[in-house]
């Protein structure tokens, strides 16, 4: 009888109950057609961010303020020594080859954004061939994601170079594939997916965070213009030039505000959003470390300082030109090791106006959140410099937690778009390939373009005392501002003529430096001056040893213990060593690592 | 699989049916009778009566009457029953017999909970440890785990300290890379370990260690059983109430060596010198000396400088400086007040039990504005319809409410920035705000005082429900059916707040709360067919068959939002928060369905045999790989029943040898490994396509890779074990040798991210090994007339752990515990799981000369030799081929040392643990003293990182000033223990630097016991009375330098030291009534 009941139990007990499905998931059958295919496309899109929560961060960020712009002569890691302490080996092109920011880079782009890329590529693939969605459509789509994937790979090749592997959606065992490359495929790669792109993307979209047809040919002349390969970038530029469908904006700073994302100037912003979800990491948390530390503003975490040799490139002499050759003789006068309550005079020297938009420093008002009190609005100055975390990506006081985030610790995140393509990048461009084929007065006409706008706007407001109050501003008596002098000696005239091809590029390299400093780019377009012939090379190892001795008057990190070296193979970082250990035989490590 | 399962049963198959054979001849017979009674005159049926040595016996009838035929030569007769002394009696020239049982008052030791059922110590066969009431009563901790620490051989128990904490327990090693954690069974319910049951309840505790013993539970017991079974009325026993209530206090017990606000300013100061810096500083100036500020916000003010009346709440806080400094651990550190009041009533009449109890404990943290509060309610009762049917239920509650930040082991905590903070900076502001490192160069530690207030609101609210409900059916005499149904419902409450920290560094002011909210609700129905036979007096078999099936579904809530108008926590609720309204929640189910079975047969009490085999059907894996069946046999051979050891009855008591073997399982890998799915992000796979400033719109992303050839891992066991009773039962001793060799291991085989990032999903592939002994030893007598009474009892643990296979390569191996950019833990084939991975120190450079001849460090293209810092061994003698005339390709061959030279650096693991009990009685007084101990594990102390070397900014110890190399304190730098203070973070790469000796001995508790004679109590109608007072943790020999080698951290990150809550120090007060 009990045997029975036993049975009984058994044959009752049906495979139902043994079957779970997993809540809050789907599978991917769900996603044949148009609403699906969208849906994961939006999910590739959001890699650009160059962010993906905790999982990879500061490593993968899209404006590669560590690679870019740490690495180089543009800025310091700022912060503290033993804070993030892998970036210091970046900072003194010494890194390891388990350092975790480039593994995150490598991650965010091969692992998540190629991936993404690839599977919705092949979904769009069966959707078509379902006859779900037409030919048109399909294409559309792909023309999107091949933009993506194009920027991901060559996000992948500013950083590891021709060492990475080429996924496409038709490769069935990614893991087999090698990423030793013959010369050029991977820029070949790169343009392949960009070429579709421009071909089948619309010259404007009703959403401004897509790609289009003119994205996909700033992006390809970029990476033509890495590889030095002006005559394949010229055509390219100029279809932007003459689509007329972009303009400068009237000022500088309209580029770093959140108020002017997506203007006329944009070709392809990076979206930022905050506030809408928890920790509000839709905007980049790559740079969520670069905000001011302590102190009056207080956010998190001081890194990101820029260089004294930056602030002086953009000394000028009488006619408002840079001081090529002098600049960093001597520093612009800077308030390191001066307590803010201490005495300190400003350097009248005149400057570029783009100075104080793209670093704060002391006696300087900081957008709106008061005058910048020099030593205690940094973290650490011995360690970090006198200036603050590089101002472009930051947020006005009265955009405080309306436009920035309310939660989480990083609190300086905000809806500052990145501008990743814009028409200044395309004028300046076109400008050095005018300059390299001797068109010296075309490249003197985009150059003026970029400098005339410059001197447009400036910082107002002069500081009229040399001891600053302990409090933040407003302080002390009424009329210890002007606001109505700009807050320094500001100058900058345009070029009369270049009497060659050598002094057209250095102008049009000076440009690039000045316009786009701090903005992750530096040390690329260093990497690829240094491969011009003749008078026009400029050469990487001498400028970055030169940048080292010289702020080693105030900073003593790239001399302590001993000087840092930038050799040939610092140029790129290395394979991560656990994707070398996971792909044994089929990843290599770069040479010299 | 199913061949191995029967090379694995044949031999002892045909050794059971061997020794069936085996019996003797017989001699001439003569006839012996008498009665059987107990210590009130009732007569005894059932009693076992045999010749010594021999198989000859018989039971005694419903009179307790027996007549036996013994040999002419046969002169002792043994007489045994359960819960009764053992009598051995000369036969002499007699034939009648009478004899009187004494219960034995260790009785219910020798009844042992076993899986779906009991069994008698005696006739164990498998390694089952069985943990008495009067055990646990030693420990004062409010976790049943922590409890059972040192009492037990073979299990390994490291308890949290925070109040209320949790236990580890790991049985016999370390099963599985994945949930180690054994299968916990409360009154035939699966359940959750730790403290969401009151100690007091419980009747007793078994653990089966091995898989002979376990393997009845299948996929869940491979990493050992334990098996609670609380405390019931017994028939006929008048209503028995206790009343317990102790009281006491609890403190910390150690605190880092900290520099003081002088000290520190002169490490500041030492350490710019070491980096060639100008002696200047935004708190302590410029010059040769560093100055004392008076205000370090206004940074480095004097007194007189700044006008107080300018301080505005967040606009201009003002900070003066704390001149002598702050000792931050005497800021959050306090007496804390323990209270725990217990009532039970237990009692039956002659077809009914019942058992009520109420327990409620208060316990204060020693850290300020931490409580753990919990209720627990039990009843559990039984009733006899007639001689075929019985049933009965057990329900327990318990609700939890905890307070404050409990936080433990990572840098985050109270404990934490306790150490994080700089001693110049005060507690509270000149407004009595609290003061923080929002002035300059103070780092970016909170206040520590304000992270524990502000989170003195932050609660926790558990219930959990748990209980079953039974029937039993007795068809005929020892044939019994018993269905049970159990329940256990847990629902989780928080409620935690975010309040402004403006005199932090790093602020957050924006205020805010969040909620979290979950349930799991399982349900369990077993059917158990029980079987008892003895046939031929000498047979003796027990059959269970049964049916299992476990449900479980789990479900999660939790939401947040941001700006409340007020900070009453009262106002701050879900509806009152005005933006970011944020929720999250998901669930999950699995099941089970098993058949299972056991056969015990014992042979003339001298042989006994245990054959067990489990099928489980489980939802976690796919529906081809979804049954597996477990099987195990195990024997034993009590060798002091034999003819030949009739020679050692003068000091033998009892000698044992068991034997063991076993497969059982292991599916706790999440539910839905077989899978392939996506998902929406709001985080990962959102994107503002349309521009918006404050919104995104979702996408999808891939999210898991599934693996539908996924199946269960297999734990297979070999025990062997020795029991031995001696010297008239005073002495005991028993002895598990054993190996577990964990096979299938389920692995997230880590794919190369060239396959994307969707988590990966298990596959059966690693392998581990444990193998190792466990002891135990104890010796109990009395002296002068039984007045002195002593008892020791030891144990000893030991376990080798071992990883042997994880991908199929002899070099895998995964990264474990990351702490800020650097790995500390690595799990390696060939290596115990975890290790301590890292590069190892050689000693501190003296010379240039010998920094310059040293291998370069770290890429620093040897700018990092130095005298003052490590030297790195060059473990990988490989040489590196450099670029010297920088044309981008490699010319020359050097030695260099990077991170191919990290290497295995140390083990968490220890080479034994133990525990010793010792019991002093005399009189009424009771003196009992526990001891616990560890020896050769080693701790990462990672927390020097920080006050050593000077991670952040933070607080310095004064090892720092004292003893670091080139220190003016020092006489020679030969006797340097640190390098260089100069904050170089090549010198923080993890290293043996870092890693410590753990081992410890520590007398755990100490407890003096009064009662109150009879005599005192018998006019008040008292029936016991009892006092005592118990100190805990009252002195560790250790050579540790962290705050406590006694570390609860597992997994990965087993053996790191972050910063854990030291063990407390309780002093506590008790008494007991009995009415």
């Amino acid at each position: 009888m009990a045997l029975t009941l036993i049975v009984a139990i058994i044959n009752s007990c049906s495979e139902d109950f043994l079957t779970k499905t997993p809540m809050g998931s789907t599978s991917e059958n769900v996603f044949y057609d148009q609403k699906g295919i969208d849906a994961l496309l939006v999910g590739t899109y959001a890699m650009v961010t160059g962010s993906s929560l905790w999982q990879v961060s500061w490593g993968a960020s899209i404006q590669n303020w560590t690679y870019g712009s740490v690495a180089s002569d543009d800025a310091y890691k700022g912060s503290e020594i033993t804070d993030q302490p892998t970036v210091n080996e970046i900072e003194r092109w010494e890194v390891m080859t388990n350092n975790n920011y480039p593994a995150d880079k490598w991650r965010l782009n091969i692992g998540m954004g190629i991936d993404r890329a690839n599977k919705t590529l092949r979904i769009i693939n069966t959707t078509e061939e379902q006859g779900t969605i037409d030919a048109a459509t399909a294409n559309k789509f792909r023309a999107e994601v091949r933009f993506l994937r194009g920027l991901f790979n060559f996000e992948s090749w500013l950083v590891f170079g021709n060492y990475i592997p080429i996924l496409t959606e038709e490769i069935e065992d990614p893991t087999q594939v090698s990423n030793e490359n013959p010369e050029g495929a991977v820029l070949n790669h790169i343009i392949s997916d960009l070429q579709f792109a421009w071909e089948n993307l619309p010259e404007t979209q009703a959403q401004p965070g897509r790609a289009t047809k003119y994205a996909a040919m700033a992006l390809a002349a970029r990476a033509y213009l890495q590889e030095l390969d002006y005559a394949k970038a010229k055509p390219l530029l100029d279809n932007i030039i003459n689509s007329g469908k972009y303009s400068l904006m009237d000022n500088f700073i309209d580029n770093f505000n959140i108020a002017t994302n997506n203007n006329k100037e944009s070709i392809f912003e990076i979206q930022a959003n905050v506030n809408d979800i928890d920790q509000s990491l839709n905007a980049e948390m790559g740079i969520g470390l670069n905000w001011p530390h302590g102190s009056d503003i207080g956010m998190c975490c001081g890194f990101h300082q820029p260089s004294q040799t930056l602030v002086n490139a953009y000394k000028v002499d009488e006619n408002g030109l840079p001081m090529f050759d002098t600049y960093n003789n001597v520093d612009l006068k800077n308030d390191q090791g001066i307590a803010s309550t201490e005495t300190f005079v400003p350097d009248e020297h005149p400057v570029d106006p783009r100075l104080d938009w793209t670093v704060s420093r002391r006696g300087i008002p900081y957008k709106d959140w008061g005058i910048n009190r020099g030593r205690d609005w940094i973290r650490n100055q011995p360690e970090g410099g006198p200036y603050m975390p590089a101002a472009k990506p930051f947020f006005k006081k009265s955009e405080r937690y309306s436009l920035s985030t309310t939660t989480g610790w990083q609190t300086g995140i905000n809806a500052n778009n990145y501008r990743y393509l814009r028409y200044s990048h395309v004028l300046l461009w076109r400008a050095e390939i005018a300059a390299f084929d001797g068109e010296l007065e075309l490249a003197r006409t985009y150059i003026n373009m970029i400098r005339d706008r410059a001197g447009n706007d400036v910082v107002m407001g002069k500081v009229l005392i040399y001891e600053l109050p302990p409090e933040v501003y407003p302080w002390g008596e009424e009329g210890d501002v002007d606001w109505d002098q700009p807050a320094a000696n500001y100058n900058i005239g345009l070029y009369d003529a270049f009497a060659s091809k050598e002094e057209a590029m250095r102008a049009a390299q000076w440009e690039q430096r000045l316009e786009f400093a701090t903005e992750g780019r530096r040390f690329f377009d260093l990497r690829r001056w240094d491969e011009l012939p003749g008078g026009m090379r400029v050469d990487m190892a001498a400028t970055l040893h030169a940048f080292r001795d010289a702020d080693a008057r105030i900073r003593q990190f790239m001399v302590s213990p001993g000087p840092a070296v930038f050799s040939e193979g610092d140029k790129f970082m290395p394979i991560p060593q656990g994707q070398l250990d996971l792909q044994p035989g089929v990843l290599k490590q770069r040479p010299g690592y | 699989m199913e061949n191995k399962l029967v090379r694995g049963f044949l031999p002892y198959f045909v050794f059971a049916v061997i020794m069936a054979f085996s019996t003797g001849a017989w001699a001439q017979q003569k006839t012996i009778s008498g009665t059987v009674t107990d210590d009130t005159g009732s007569p005894l049926p059932g009693v076992t009566v045999v010749v010594q040595g021999t198989t000859t016996g018989t039971v005694t009838n419903v009179d307790g009457v027996f007549q036996v035929e013994v040999p002419e030569s046969a002169n002792v007769l043994v007489f045994s029953y359960i819960g009764m002394l053992r009598q051995v009696v000369e036969i002499g020239s007699q034939t009648t017999i009478n004899v009187t049982m004494r219960p034995d008052v260790i009785g219910v030791d020798e009844v042992v909970v076993v899986g779906y059922g009991t069994r008698l110590k005696e006739e164990l066969t498998g390694a089952v440890s069985s943990v008495s009431e009067e055990a646990l009563q030693v420990s004062n901790a409010p976790s049943v785990m922590s409890r059972l620490q040192g009492q037990v051989s073979g299990v390994t128990i490291t308890s949290a300290n925070r109040p209320g904490g949790d236990a580890t327990i790991r049985i016999r090693g370390i099963g599985t890379i994945n949930d180690p954690n054994p299968l916990y069974i409360i009154d035939g319910v699966p359940a959750g370990p730790g403290n969401n049951i009151n100690p007091n309840d419980i009747e007793s505790i078994s653990i089966l260690k091995d898989a002979s013993s376990a393997a009845i539970y299948g996929t869940r017991g491979a990493n050992g059983v334990v098996i609670i079974t609380t405390k019931r009325g017994r028939a006929n026993q008048a209503p028995s109430i206790n009343f317990s209530v102790k009281t006491g206090v609890t403190q910390a017990s150690n605190q880092y060596d900290m520099l003081n606000t002088k000290e520190y300013a002169d490490a500041v100061w030492l350490s710019l010198k070491n980096r060639n810096m100008e002696l200047s500083h935004a708190q302590y100036g410029t010059g040769p000396n560093p100055v004392i500020p008076d205000y370090i916000l206004p940074a480095g003010a004097k007194m007189g400088e700044v006008d107080e009346n300018n301080y505005s709440f967040y606009d201009n806080l003002i900070f003066r400086a704390n001149k002598e400094g702050t000792d931050w651990y005497d800021e959050i550190y306090r007496n804390g007040i323990i209270q725990e009041y217990d009532l039970s009533v237990r009692g039956g009449g002659q077809n009914s039990t019942y058992s009520f109890s109420g327990n409620y404990l208060d316990e204060d943290g020693f850290i300020i504005h931490t409580n753990f509060k919990r209720y627990s309610f039990r009843m559990n009762s039984e009733a006899k319809f007639n001689d075929w049917f019985k049933a009965g239920e057990s329900l327990q509650v318990v609700y939890i409410d905890e307070y404050g930040t409990l936080g433990d082991n990572s840098e985050g905590t109270v404990i934490s920035q306790a150490y994080r903070a700089q001693p110049i900076i005060p507690v509270y502001d000149i407004a009595g705000n609290f003061a923080g490192s929002r002035a300059p160069t103070m780092g970016n530690a909170a206040n520590p005082v304000s992270v524990a207030y502000r989170a003195r609101n932050n609660n926790g609210k558990y219930v959990r429900i748990l209980g079953n409900a039974f029937a039993e059916i007795t068809f005929m005499e020892g044939l019994t059916l018993r269905s049970l149904f159990g329940y256990n419902w847990g629902q989780w409450n928080f409620k935690g707040y975010n309040i402004p920290n403006p005199e932090f560094s790093e602020p957050q002011l924006v205020n805010g709360m969040w909620a979290d909210s979950n349930y799991s609700l399982q349900w369990n129905w077993s059917n158990t067919l029980n079987y008892n036979a003895v046939f031929d007096r000498i047979h003796r078999l027990n059959v269970v068959l049964g049916t299992e099936a476990i449900e479980n579904t789990y479900q999660s809530l939790n939401a947040s939002r941001r700006n409340y108008f007020s900070e009453d926590p009262l106002y701050m609720q879900l509806d009152s928060g005005e933006s970011n309204r944020d929720n999250s929640g998901n669930g999950s189910e699995w099941s089970l369905f098993s058949v299972f079975g056991r056969v015990n047969y014992d042979l003339m009490g001298k042989y006994f045999f245990e054959v067990t085999a489990r099928r489980d059907g489980s939802s976690r894996f796919s529906a081809d790989n979804r049954y597996g069946i477990f099987p195990a046999a195990s024997a034993a051979w009590a060798i002091s029943e034999e003819d030949f050891m009739a020679g050692t009855g003068n000091w033998l008591d009892m000698l044992k040898l068991r034997l063991g073997w076993g497969m059982s399982g292991n599916d706790r890998i999440g539910n839905y490994n077989s899978y392939s799915t996506f998902r929406s992000d709001a985080y990962r796979s959102s994107y503002a396509l349309d521009g918006s400033n404050t919104s995104a719109i979702s996408g999808f992303m891939p999210s898991t890779l599934g693996n539908e050839d996924v199946t269960w891992e297999t734990t297979e066991t070999f025990n062997v074990g020795l029991d031995g009773t001696f010297l008239d039962n005073s002495l005991s001793a028993s002895i598990d040798v054993w190996q577990r060799n964990t096979s299938d291991m389920l692995y997230r085989l880590p794919l190369p991210q060239v396959m994307g990032d969707a988590t990966p999903p298990f596959v059966n592939i690693a392998e581990m090994e444990n193998k190792g002994f466990d002891f135990e030893l104890g010796y109990a007598n009395t002296a002068r007339d039984g007045d002195f009474r002593y008892s020791v009892k030891a144990t000893v643990s030991r376990y080798k752990n071992e990883v042997t296979k994880l991908g199929g390569e002899a070099d895998d191996y995964f990264t474990g515990q990351f702490e800020r950019q650097k790995e500390y833990t690595r799990v390696a084939v060939g290596h115990a799981f975890p290790e301590f991975f890292g590069y190892k120190v050689e000693g501190i450079f003296q010379t240039e000369a010998e920094a310059a001849a040293w291998p370069a460090a770290m890429g620093a293209d040897g700018t990092y030799n130095q005298p003052g810092h490590f030297k790195f061994s060059n473990v990988d003698t490989t040489p590196e081929l450099i670029d010297t005339n920088d044309d981008g390709v490699g010319d020359t061959e050097v030695q260099v040392i990077n991170s191919a030279d990290r290497t295995f650096i140390g083990s968490p693991h220890p080479d034994f643990t133990g525990g010793l009990n010792i019991d002093l009685g005399y009189g009424n007084f009771d003196l009992n003293m526990f001891f616990y101990g560890s020896y050769g594990n080693d701790i990462i102390n990672y927390v020097t990182r920080w006050i050593d070397y000077g991670q952040f900014n933070g607080g310095l110890s004064k090892d720092a000033l004292y003893k670091s190399w080139g220190s003016p304190h020092l006489s020679s730098n030969e006797d340097a223990k640190l390098p260089m203070l100069d904050y170089n973070d090549i010198s923080q790469e993890p290293s043996s630097a870092f890693v410590e000796d753990g081992s410890f001995l520590r007398l755990k508790t100490l407890r003096l016991g009064y009662t109150v004679p009879q005599s005192f109590l018998n006019r008040a109608q008292i029936k016991s009375l009892g006092l005592y007072v118990q100190v805990t943790n009252v002195f560790t020999l250790t050579k540790y330098d962290g705050l406590d080698p006694e570390l609860n951290s597992s997994g990965v990150s087993m053996g790191l030291d972050r910063g854990a809550w030291p063990t407390p120090r309780q002093v506590m007060f008790g008494v007991n009534l009995g009415l």
